[in-house]
Protein backbone atom coordinates (compact mmCIF):
# COMPACT_ATOMS: atom_id res chain seq x y z
CA UNK A 1 0.00 0.00 0.00
CA UNK A 2 1.60 3.16 -1.03
CA UNK A 3 1.59 6.24 1.53
CA UNK A 4 -0.98 9.56 1.10
CA UNK A 5 1.71 11.66 -0.23
CA UNK A 6 1.64 9.07 -3.20
CA UNK A 7 -2.23 9.74 -4.06
CA UNK A 8 -2.86 13.32 -3.12
CA UNK A 9 -0.91 14.83 -6.00
CA UNK A 10 -2.35 12.46 -8.32
CA UNK A 11 -5.72 13.58 -7.29
CA UNK A 12 -5.61 16.80 -7.18
CA UNK A 13 -3.87 17.38 -10.61
CA UNK A 14 -6.82 15.27 -11.41
CA UNK A 15 -9.60 17.72 -10.04
CA UNK A 16 -7.71 20.64 -11.42
CA UNK A 17 -7.79 19.15 -14.74
CA UNK A 18 -11.34 18.42 -14.57
CA UNK A 19 -11.84 21.85 -13.35
CA UNK A 20 -10.13 23.08 -16.24
CA UNK A 21 -11.65 21.19 -18.90
CA UNK A 22 -15.15 22.51 -17.24
CA UNK A 23 -14.44 26.01 -17.96
CA UNK A 24 -12.26 25.29 -20.58
CA UNK A 25 -14.90 27.34 -23.13
CA UNK A 26 -14.60 30.24 -20.64
CA UNK A 27 -11.65 30.87 -20.51
CA UNK A 28 -9.44 33.90 -22.53
CA UNK A 29 -6.81 32.96 -24.99
CA UNK A 30 -3.69 33.43 -22.50
CA UNK A 31 -5.73 31.31 -19.62
CA UNK A 32 -5.24 28.41 -22.28
CA UNK A 33 -2.21 27.49 -21.55
CA UNK A 34 -2.45 27.31 -17.81
CA UNK A 35 -5.17 24.97 -18.52
CA UNK A 36 -2.80 22.88 -20.81
CA UNK A 37 -0.18 23.68 -18.65
CA UNK A 38 -2.03 21.79 -15.73
CA UNK A 39 -3.01 18.93 -18.25
CA UNK A 40 0.95 17.91 -18.77
CA UNK A 41 1.09 18.16 -14.92
CA UNK A 42 -1.44 15.51 -14.86
CA UNK A 43 -0.34 13.76 -17.43
CA UNK A 44 3.45 13.44 -15.93
CA UNK A 45 2.58 12.96 -12.29
CA UNK A 46 0.89 9.58 -14.27
CA UNK A 47 3.64 9.03 -15.88
CA UNK A 48 6.74 9.62 -13.60
CA UNK A 49 5.15 6.99 -11.16
CA UNK A 50 4.53 3.88 -14.25
CA UNK A 51 7.83 4.92 -15.66
CA UNK A 52 9.43 4.35 -11.62
CA UNK A 53 8.30 0.70 -12.69
CA UNK A 54 10.60 0.42 -15.28
CA UNK A 55 13.51 2.57 -14.28
CA UNK A 56 15.11 6.14 -14.23
CA UNK A 57 12.24 8.47 -15.02
CA UNK A 58 14.20 11.32 -14.94
CA UNK A 59 14.33 11.83 -18.66
CA UNK A 60 10.72 13.00 -18.26
CA UNK A 61 12.14 15.68 -15.72
CA UNK A 62 13.63 17.01 -18.35
CA UNK A 63 10.92 17.00 -20.96
CA UNK A 64 8.42 18.75 -18.18
CA UNK A 65 11.40 21.43 -17.73
CA UNK A 66 11.18 22.58 -21.49
CA UNK A 67 7.54 22.53 -21.50
CA UNK A 68 7.12 24.40 -18.42
CA UNK A 69 9.50 27.01 -19.65
CA UNK A 70 7.82 27.28 -22.98
CA UNK A 71 4.21 27.15 -22.00
CA UNK A 72 4.17 29.63 -18.31
CA UNK A 73 6.53 32.03 -21.03
CA UNK A 74 3.68 31.69 -23.80
CA UNK A 75 1.14 32.55 -20.34
CA UNK A 76 3.10 35.66 -19.48
CA UNK A 77 3.59 36.81 -22.72
CA UNK A 78 -0.29 36.93 -23.16
CA UNK A 79 -0.62 38.99 -19.37
CA UNK A 80 2.39 41.54 -20.80
CA UNK A 81 0.20 41.70 -24.24
CA UNK A 82 -2.56 42.68 -21.83
CA UNK A 83 -1.06 45.27 -19.44
CA UNK A 84 0.91 47.15 -22.39
CA UNK A 85 4.37 45.75 -22.04
CA UNK A 86 6.41 44.81 -25.14
CA UNK A 87 8.30 41.76 -24.12
CA UNK A 88 10.97 40.34 -26.38
CA UNK A 89 9.43 36.78 -26.09
CA UNK A 90 10.59 35.30 -29.21
CA UNK A 91 14.00 35.87 -28.27
CA UNK A 92 13.72 34.99 -24.92
CA UNK A 93 11.81 31.33 -25.78
CA UNK A 94 14.79 30.44 -28.52
CA UNK A 95 17.12 31.23 -25.91
CA UNK A 96 16.22 29.49 -23.29
CA UNK A 97 14.69 26.28 -25.33
CA UNK A 98 18.86 26.07 -26.84
CA UNK A 99 20.09 26.64 -22.98
CA UNK A 100 17.42 23.53 -22.09
CA UNK A 101 18.45 21.60 -24.32
CA UNK A 102 22.21 21.84 -24.93
CA UNK A 103 22.39 21.44 -20.66
CA UNK A 104 20.82 17.82 -21.31
CA UNK A 105 22.57 17.17 -24.11
CA UNK A 106 25.88 17.86 -22.73
CA UNK A 107 25.88 19.53 -19.05
CA UNK A 108 23.53 17.47 -17.23
CA UNK A 109 22.86 14.26 -18.19
CA UNK A 110 18.92 13.07 -18.92
CA UNK A 111 19.46 10.03 -16.37
CA UNK A 112 20.33 12.65 -13.54
CA UNK A 113 18.85 16.02 -12.21
CA UNK A 114 18.69 19.03 -14.85
CA UNK A 115 18.98 21.13 -12.02
CA UNK A 116 21.19 24.10 -13.69
CA UNK A 117 17.84 24.53 -16.43
CA UNK A 118 15.13 23.74 -13.50
CA UNK A 119 16.65 26.24 -10.86
CA UNK A 120 17.20 28.50 -14.49
CA UNK A 121 13.60 28.29 -15.27
CA UNK A 122 12.28 28.34 -11.70
CA UNK A 123 13.79 31.40 -11.43
CA UNK A 124 12.90 33.25 -14.44
CA UNK A 125 9.06 31.99 -13.78
CA UNK A 126 9.81 34.00 -10.81
CA UNK A 127 11.21 37.21 -11.89
CA UNK A 128 8.21 36.88 -13.91
CA UNK A 129 5.83 36.46 -11.64
CA UNK A 130 6.93 39.69 -9.73
CA UNK A 131 7.29 41.65 -13.29
CA UNK A 132 3.39 40.95 -13.73
CA UNK A 133 2.75 42.43 -9.90
CA UNK A 134 4.39 45.14 -11.06
CA UNK A 135 2.79 45.84 -14.03
CA UNK A 136 -0.07 45.37 -12.84
CA UNK A 137 0.04 48.04 -9.98
CA UNK A 138 1.22 50.52 -12.66
CA UNK A 139 -1.46 49.87 -15.26
CA UNK A 140 -4.51 50.93 -14.61
CA UNK A 141 -6.46 50.21 -17.52
CA UNK A 142 -7.36 46.64 -17.72
CA UNK A 143 -10.46 45.27 -16.08
CA UNK A 144 -9.30 44.15 -12.20
CA UNK A 145 -12.32 41.14 -11.79
CA UNK A 146 -11.18 40.42 -15.93
CA UNK A 147 -7.28 39.13 -14.75
CA UNK A 148 -8.37 37.80 -11.24
CA UNK A 149 -7.99 34.28 -12.36
CA UNK A 150 -4.89 35.17 -13.66
CA UNK A 151 -3.39 36.56 -10.60
CA UNK A 152 -4.07 33.76 -9.24
CA UNK A 153 -2.32 31.47 -11.59
CA UNK A 154 0.65 33.91 -11.27
CA UNK A 155 0.79 33.70 -7.25
CA UNK A 156 0.18 29.42 -7.42
CA UNK A 157 3.28 29.48 -9.72
CA UNK A 158 5.33 32.08 -7.95
CA UNK A 159 4.51 29.59 -4.54
CA UNK A 160 5.31 26.65 -6.20
CA UNK A 161 8.69 28.05 -8.00
CA UNK A 162 9.59 29.93 -4.63
CA UNK A 163 9.97 26.46 -3.11
CA UNK A 164 10.35 24.28 -5.85
CA UNK A 165 13.96 26.67 -6.33
CA UNK A 166 15.17 25.45 -3.46
CA UNK A 167 14.56 21.10 -4.29
CA UNK A 168 15.95 21.52 -7.57
CA UNK A 169 19.32 23.65 -5.88
CA UNK A 170 19.71 20.98 -3.96
CA UNK A 171 18.36 17.79 -5.61
CA UNK A 172 21.20 16.03 -6.32
CA UNK A 173 22.28 16.05 -2.90
CA UNK A 174 18.60 14.94 -1.84
CA UNK A 175 19.25 11.73 -4.35
CA UNK A 176 22.16 11.07 -2.02
CA UNK A 177 20.56 11.79 1.22
CA UNK A 178 19.35 8.98 3.96
CA UNK A 179 16.12 8.05 2.53
CA UNK A 180 13.84 8.93 5.74
CA UNK A 181 15.13 12.25 5.34
CA UNK A 182 15.05 12.39 1.34
CA UNK A 183 11.32 11.12 1.51
CA UNK A 184 10.40 13.78 4.38
CA UNK A 185 11.29 16.28 1.66
CA UNK A 186 9.15 14.53 -0.95
CA UNK A 187 6.72 14.86 1.16
CA UNK A 188 6.96 18.33 1.49
CA UNK A 189 7.38 18.82 -2.50
CA UNK A 190 4.08 16.48 -2.97
CA UNK A 191 2.41 19.10 -0.67
CA UNK A 192 3.19 22.15 -2.03
CA UNK A 193 2.36 21.14 -5.61
CA UNK A 194 -1.10 19.49 -3.96
CA UNK A 195 -1.14 23.27 -2.96
CA UNK A 196 -0.54 25.11 -6.21
CA UNK A 197 -3.24 22.55 -7.79
CA UNK A 198 -5.53 23.85 -5.07
CA UNK A 199 -5.36 27.57 -6.19
CA UNK A 200 -5.63 26.28 -9.80
CA UNK A 201 -9.06 25.03 -9.16
CA UNK A 202 -9.65 28.24 -7.39
CA UNK A 203 -8.96 29.93 -9.97
CA UNK A 204 -11.31 27.30 -12.23
CA UNK A 205 -14.31 29.03 -9.47
CA UNK A 206 -12.90 32.43 -10.14
CA UNK A 207 -13.55 31.58 -14.30
CA UNK A 208 -16.59 30.49 -13.74
CA UNK A 209 -17.86 33.46 -11.41
CA UNK A 210 -16.34 35.97 -14.38
CA UNK A 211 -17.95 34.52 -17.06
CA UNK A 212 -21.21 34.51 -14.31
CA UNK A 213 -20.80 38.41 -14.26
CA UNK A 214 -19.85 38.62 -17.68
CA UNK A 215 -23.14 37.31 -19.01
CA UNK A 216 -25.33 39.31 -16.14
CA UNK A 217 -24.11 42.37 -17.63
CA UNK A 218 -24.35 41.60 -21.16
CA UNK A 219 -28.15 40.38 -19.70
CA UNK A 220 -28.24 44.15 -18.43
CA UNK A 221 -26.64 46.02 -21.30
CA UNK B 1 28.00 18.29 5.55
CA UNK B 2 25.91 15.31 6.86
CA UNK B 3 22.28 14.45 5.84
CA UNK B 4 21.04 16.24 8.49
CA UNK B 5 22.20 19.20 8.25
CA UNK B 6 21.15 19.74 4.64
CA UNK B 7 18.23 18.73 5.22
CA UNK B 8 18.15 21.41 7.84
CA UNK B 9 19.43 23.45 5.53
CA UNK B 10 17.19 22.94 2.34
CA UNK B 11 14.17 23.23 5.25
CA UNK B 12 15.14 26.96 6.60
CA UNK B 13 15.84 27.70 2.84
CA UNK B 14 11.97 26.76 1.71
CA UNK B 15 11.13 29.42 4.65
CA UNK B 16 13.10 31.74 3.80
CA UNK B 17 11.73 31.52 0.36
CA UNK B 18 7.99 31.09 0.93
CA UNK B 19 8.34 33.87 3.29
CA UNK B 20 10.02 36.38 0.32
CA UNK B 21 7.49 35.12 -1.94
CA UNK B 22 4.18 35.50 0.69
CA UNK B 23 5.88 38.71 1.68
CA UNK B 24 5.30 40.11 -2.28
CA UNK B 25 2.11 38.56 -2.71
CA UNK B 26 0.87 39.95 0.30
CA UNK B 27 2.74 43.87 -0.35
CA UNK B 28 1.35 43.50 -3.97
CA UNK B 29 -2.35 43.06 -2.92
CA UNK B 30 -2.21 45.72 -0.17
CA UNK B 31 -0.98 47.93 -2.59
CA UNK B 32 -3.58 47.09 -5.10
CA UNK B 33 -6.34 47.42 -2.91
CA UNK B 34 -4.98 50.60 -2.07
CA UNK B 35 -4.68 51.51 -5.14
CA UNK B 36 -8.05 50.76 -5.90
CA UNK B 37 -10.04 52.57 -3.26
CA UNK B 38 -7.89 55.33 -4.37
CA UNK B 39 -9.28 55.29 -7.98
CA UNK B 40 -12.52 54.39 -6.36
CA UNK B 41 -12.53 57.67 -4.62
CA UNK B 42 -11.78 59.54 -7.16
CA UNK B 43 -14.23 57.97 -9.58
CA UNK B 44 -16.85 58.71 -7.08
CA UNK B 45 -15.62 62.38 -6.13
CA UNK B 46 -16.18 62.59 -10.44
CA UNK B 47 -19.35 61.14 -9.85
CA UNK B 48 -20.69 63.50 -6.91
CA UNK B 49 -19.04 66.53 -8.54
CA UNK B 50 -20.58 65.36 -12.26
CA UNK B 51 -23.76 65.35 -10.33
CA UNK B 52 -23.50 68.63 -8.52
CA UNK B 53 -23.13 70.11 -11.64
CA UNK B 54 -26.16 68.46 -13.40
CA UNK B 55 -28.30 69.62 -10.14
CA UNK B 56 -26.35 73.37 -10.92
CA UNK B 57 -28.26 73.10 -14.49
CA UNK B 58 -31.18 71.87 -13.66
CA UNK B 59 -31.82 74.31 -10.80
CA UNK B 60 -30.41 77.38 -13.28
CA UNK B 61 -32.77 76.05 -16.03
CA UNK B 62 -36.01 75.83 -13.58
CA UNK B 63 -35.14 79.43 -12.32
CA UNK B 64 -34.61 81.10 -16.24
CA UNK B 65 -38.31 79.04 -16.52
CA UNK B 66 -39.61 80.51 -13.88
CA UNK B 67 -38.30 84.07 -14.93
CA UNK B 68 -40.08 83.41 -18.52
CA UNK B 69 -43.04 82.59 -17.09
CA UNK B 70 -43.20 85.19 -14.92
CA UNK B 71 -42.26 87.93 -17.97
CA UNK B 72 -44.85 85.94 -20.19
CA UNK B 73 -47.61 86.11 -17.76
CA UNK B 74 -46.78 89.42 -15.55
CA UNK B 75 -45.65 91.20 -18.92
CA UNK B 76 -46.49 90.25 -21.93
CA UNK B 77 -49.78 88.80 -20.89
CA UNK B 78 -51.04 92.21 -18.69
CA UNK B 79 -50.02 94.15 -21.89
CA UNK B 80 -52.55 92.00 -23.77
CA UNK B 81 -55.09 92.16 -21.48
CA UNK B 82 -54.83 95.79 -21.30
CA UNK B 83 -54.99 95.41 -25.31
CA UNK B 84 -57.91 93.90 -25.02
CA UNK B 85 -59.18 96.01 -22.45
CA UNK B 86 -58.42 99.49 -24.72
CA UNK B 87 -60.34 97.68 -27.82
CA UNK B 88 -63.64 96.98 -25.82
CA UNK B 89 -63.44 100.84 -24.70
CA UNK B 90 -62.69 101.55 -28.10
CA UNK B 91 -65.71 99.31 -29.32
CA UNK B 92 -68.23 101.23 -27.12
CA UNK B 93 -66.94 104.53 -27.10
CA UNK B 94 -67.35 105.20 -31.33
CA UNK B 95 -69.88 103.52 -33.37
CA UNK B 96 -68.23 101.37 -36.60
CA UNK B 97 -69.63 100.38 -39.69
CA UNK B 98 -70.69 96.64 -39.11
CA UNK B 99 -67.36 95.41 -41.45
CA UNK B 100 -65.69 96.93 -39.29
CA UNK B 101 -66.85 95.86 -35.99
CA UNK B 102 -66.30 92.11 -37.40
CA UNK B 103 -62.60 93.08 -37.79
CA UNK B 104 -62.63 94.80 -34.19
CA UNK B 105 -64.40 91.56 -32.76
CA UNK B 106 -62.11 89.07 -34.94
CA UNK B 107 -58.60 90.63 -32.81
CA UNK B 108 -60.05 90.94 -29.67
CA UNK B 109 -60.62 87.03 -29.95
CA UNK B 110 -57.21 86.46 -31.26
CA UNK B 111 -56.07 88.83 -28.14
CA UNK B 112 -58.17 86.35 -25.93
CA UNK B 113 -56.47 83.26 -27.65
CA UNK B 114 -53.41 85.22 -27.31
CA UNK B 115 -53.83 85.30 -23.45
CA UNK B 116 -54.70 82.08 -22.92
CA UNK B 117 -51.74 80.54 -24.86
CA UNK B 118 -49.51 83.00 -23.10
CA UNK B 119 -51.39 81.70 -19.03
CA UNK B 120 -50.81 78.35 -20.52
CA UNK B 121 -47.14 78.95 -21.63
CA UNK B 122 -46.41 80.41 -18.53
CA UNK B 123 -48.33 77.99 -16.49
CA UNK B 124 -46.18 74.99 -18.36
CA UNK B 125 -42.93 76.50 -17.96
CA UNK B 126 -43.50 77.46 -14.32
CA UNK B 127 -46.07 76.09 -12.27
CA UNK B 128 -46.81 78.27 -9.60
CA UNK B 129 -49.51 76.20 -8.41
CA UNK B 130 -46.90 74.08 -6.80
CA UNK B 131 -45.36 76.42 -4.37
CA UNK B 132 -48.67 78.11 -4.06
CA UNK B 133 -50.95 74.63 -2.73
CA UNK B 134 -48.32 71.54 -3.39
CA UNK B 135 -47.62 69.20 -5.84
CA UNK B 136 -51.05 66.97 -5.51
CA UNK B 137 -52.92 70.06 -7.13
CA UNK B 138 -50.35 71.07 -9.07
CA UNK B 139 -50.39 67.04 -11.19
CA UNK B 140 -54.16 67.35 -10.60
CA UNK B 141 -53.96 70.57 -12.64
CA UNK B 142 -51.85 69.47 -14.90
CA UNK B 143 -54.65 66.27 -15.06
CA UNK B 144 -57.81 68.68 -15.82
CA UNK B 145 -55.78 70.45 -18.33
CA UNK B 146 -54.91 67.33 -20.46
CA UNK B 147 -58.33 66.19 -19.76
CA UNK B 148 -59.70 69.36 -21.17
CA UNK B 149 -58.82 68.49 -24.29
CA UNK B 150 -61.32 65.69 -24.62
CA UNK B 151 -59.30 62.92 -25.72
CA UNK B 152 -57.68 61.06 -22.87
CA UNK B 153 -59.07 60.71 -19.54
CA UNK B 154 -56.23 60.58 -16.63
CA UNK B 155 -57.01 59.16 -13.23
CA UNK B 156 -54.68 60.15 -10.79
CA UNK B 157 -54.34 58.71 -6.83
CA UNK B 158 -51.06 60.13 -5.42
CA UNK B 159 -50.16 59.81 -1.85
CA UNK B 160 -50.51 62.79 0.59
CA UNK B 161 -47.29 62.31 1.90
CA UNK B 162 -45.62 64.09 -1.25
CA UNK B 163 -46.77 67.15 0.38
CA UNK B 164 -43.93 66.57 2.60
CA UNK B 165 -41.41 66.54 0.17
CA UNK B 166 -38.97 69.87 -0.52
CA UNK B 167 -40.12 72.23 -3.02
CA UNK B 168 -36.77 71.17 -5.32
CA UNK B 169 -37.02 67.56 -5.32
CA UNK B 170 -40.92 67.97 -5.75
CA UNK B 171 -40.61 70.34 -9.49
CA UNK B 172 -38.71 67.11 -10.42
CA UNK B 173 -41.21 65.02 -9.84
CA UNK B 174 -43.43 67.13 -11.29
CA UNK B 175 -41.50 67.40 -14.67
CA UNK B 176 -41.20 63.61 -14.84
CA UNK B 177 -44.78 63.13 -15.14
CA UNK B 178 -45.43 65.84 -17.42
CA UNK B 179 -42.68 64.53 -19.67
CA UNK B 180 -44.57 60.91 -19.30
CA UNK B 181 -47.76 62.89 -20.00
CA UNK B 182 -46.45 64.14 -23.25
CA UNK B 183 -44.97 61.03 -24.42
CA UNK B 184 -48.31 59.85 -24.06
CA UNK B 185 -49.79 62.51 -25.52
CA UNK B 186 -47.65 62.59 -28.60
CA UNK B 187 -46.52 58.70 -29.28
CA UNK B 188 -49.28 56.16 -27.70
CA UNK B 189 -52.65 57.20 -29.38
CA UNK B 190 -54.04 56.13 -25.65
CA UNK B 191 -57.48 57.21 -24.26
CA UNK B 192 -56.37 56.69 -20.67
CA UNK B 193 -53.49 57.04 -18.28
CA UNK B 194 -53.41 55.69 -14.68
CA UNK B 195 -50.84 57.23 -12.42
CA UNK B 196 -50.40 55.64 -8.82
CA UNK B 197 -48.27 56.77 -5.92
CA UNK B 198 -47.82 55.14 -2.55
CA UNK B 199 -45.10 54.98 -0.24
CA UNK B 200 -43.14 51.62 0.32
CA UNK B 201 -40.71 51.65 3.36
CA UNK B 202 -38.72 54.96 2.90
CA UNK B 203 -39.21 55.35 -0.99
CA UNK B 204 -42.27 56.59 -3.04
CA UNK B 205 -42.80 54.72 -5.75
CA UNK B 206 -44.80 56.00 -8.74
CA UNK B 207 -46.75 54.17 -10.91
CA UNK B 208 -47.61 55.35 -14.55
CA UNK B 209 -49.36 53.52 -17.51
CA UNK B 210 -50.96 54.11 -21.09
CA UNK B 211 -53.49 52.03 -23.02
CA UNK B 212 -51.86 52.94 -26.01
CA UNK B 213 -50.04 51.71 -28.61
CA UNK B 214 -46.65 51.31 -26.67
CA UNK B 215 -43.04 52.15 -27.36
CA UNK B 216 -41.40 49.99 -30.36
CA UNK B 217 -39.42 47.16 -29.77
CA UNK B 218 -36.03 49.10 -30.18
CA UNK B 219 -36.99 51.45 -28.18
CA UNK B 220 -33.81 51.33 -26.03
CA UNK B 221 -31.86 52.60 -28.60
CA UNK B 222 -34.01 55.64 -29.83
CA UNK B 223 -34.35 56.99 -25.89
CA UNK B 224 -35.17 60.27 -26.83
CA UNK B 225 -34.72 63.99 -25.46
CA UNK B 226 -37.70 63.29 -23.65
CA UNK B 227 -36.63 59.90 -21.98
CA UNK B 228 -33.14 61.39 -21.19
CA UNK B 229 -34.64 64.11 -19.07
CA UNK B 230 -36.25 61.99 -17.14
CA UNK B 231 -33.59 59.70 -16.34
CA UNK B 232 -31.47 62.71 -15.42
CA UNK B 233 -33.80 64.52 -13.25
CA UNK B 234 -34.72 60.60 -11.54
CA UNK B 235 -30.85 60.54 -11.00
CA UNK B 236 -30.63 64.21 -9.49
CA UNK B 237 -33.23 61.74 -6.84
CA UNK B 238 -31.21 59.46 -6.49
CA UNK B 239 -34.16 57.56 -8.13
CA UNK B 240 -34.67 54.48 -10.35
CA UNK B 241 -36.53 54.53 -13.64
CA UNK B 242 -37.84 51.69 -15.41
CA UNK B 243 -40.25 51.21 -18.55
CA UNK B 244 -41.70 48.36 -19.06
CA UNK B 245 -42.99 48.12 -22.58
CA UNK B 246 -45.81 46.09 -23.75
CA UNK B 247 -46.08 45.19 -26.97
CA UNK B 248 -48.91 43.18 -27.42
CA UNK B 249 -50.67 47.30 -27.85
CA UNK B 250 -51.52 47.26 -24.56
CA UNK B 251 -49.96 50.70 -23.42
CA UNK B 252 -46.30 51.60 -21.65
CA UNK B 253 -45.80 51.19 -18.18
CA UNK B 254 -43.52 53.25 -15.93
CA UNK B 255 -42.12 52.67 -12.33
CA UNK B 256 -40.30 55.68 -10.78
CA UNK B 257 -38.87 54.93 -7.33
CA UNK B 258 -37.37 57.58 -4.91
CA UNK B 259 -36.02 57.38 -2.26
CA UNK B 260 -38.11 59.56 0.49
CA UNK B 261 -36.91 61.29 3.73
CA UNK B 262 -39.44 63.02 5.48
CA UNK B 263 -38.41 66.60 6.87
CA UNK B 264 -37.88 66.42 10.48
CA UNK B 265 -39.48 69.39 12.12
CA UNK B 266 -37.43 72.24 14.06
CA UNK B 267 -38.33 73.07 17.32
CA UNK B 268 -40.47 75.95 16.18
CA UNK B 269 -42.69 73.48 14.07
CA UNK B 270 -40.83 74.22 10.31
CA UNK B 271 -39.51 71.91 7.97
CA UNK B 272 -35.75 71.43 8.35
Amino acid sequence: MKELSFYVPIVISFLAFVSYSLVWKKIEPHEKLIGIYIGIGFAFEIIARVWTYYGNNLPGLHLYTLLQFVILAGFYQGLYKILGFNFPNRSYLIVGVVVIVLNSLFVQSIFIFNSNSKVGVELLIMIQAISIYILLLRNQDYEVSSLKPSVTFVTAILLNASVSIIFHLYSNQVMKMDLILANKLWKIRALLNALTQVFFIFACYQIHSRSKYQKALSTIS
Amino acid sequence: MNDSAIFNLIIVSICIMVAIALSIIVLFNTSQRRIMSELQKAHDNKLSLQKMLLENTVAVQERERNRIARELHDNIGSQLSIMNLSLNVLKSLATFEPKELLVIDQISDSLTSSIETTRNISHELFPATISKFGINTALQALATSVERAGVIDVDMQISHEWEQIEQSKVIHIYRVVQELINNTIKHAEAENIVIKSWTEAVNIIIRYQDDGIGLSADYNNYKGIGLGNIQTRIGLLDGQFTLQNDQHGDGYKAIITIPFHKPTLSENGENV
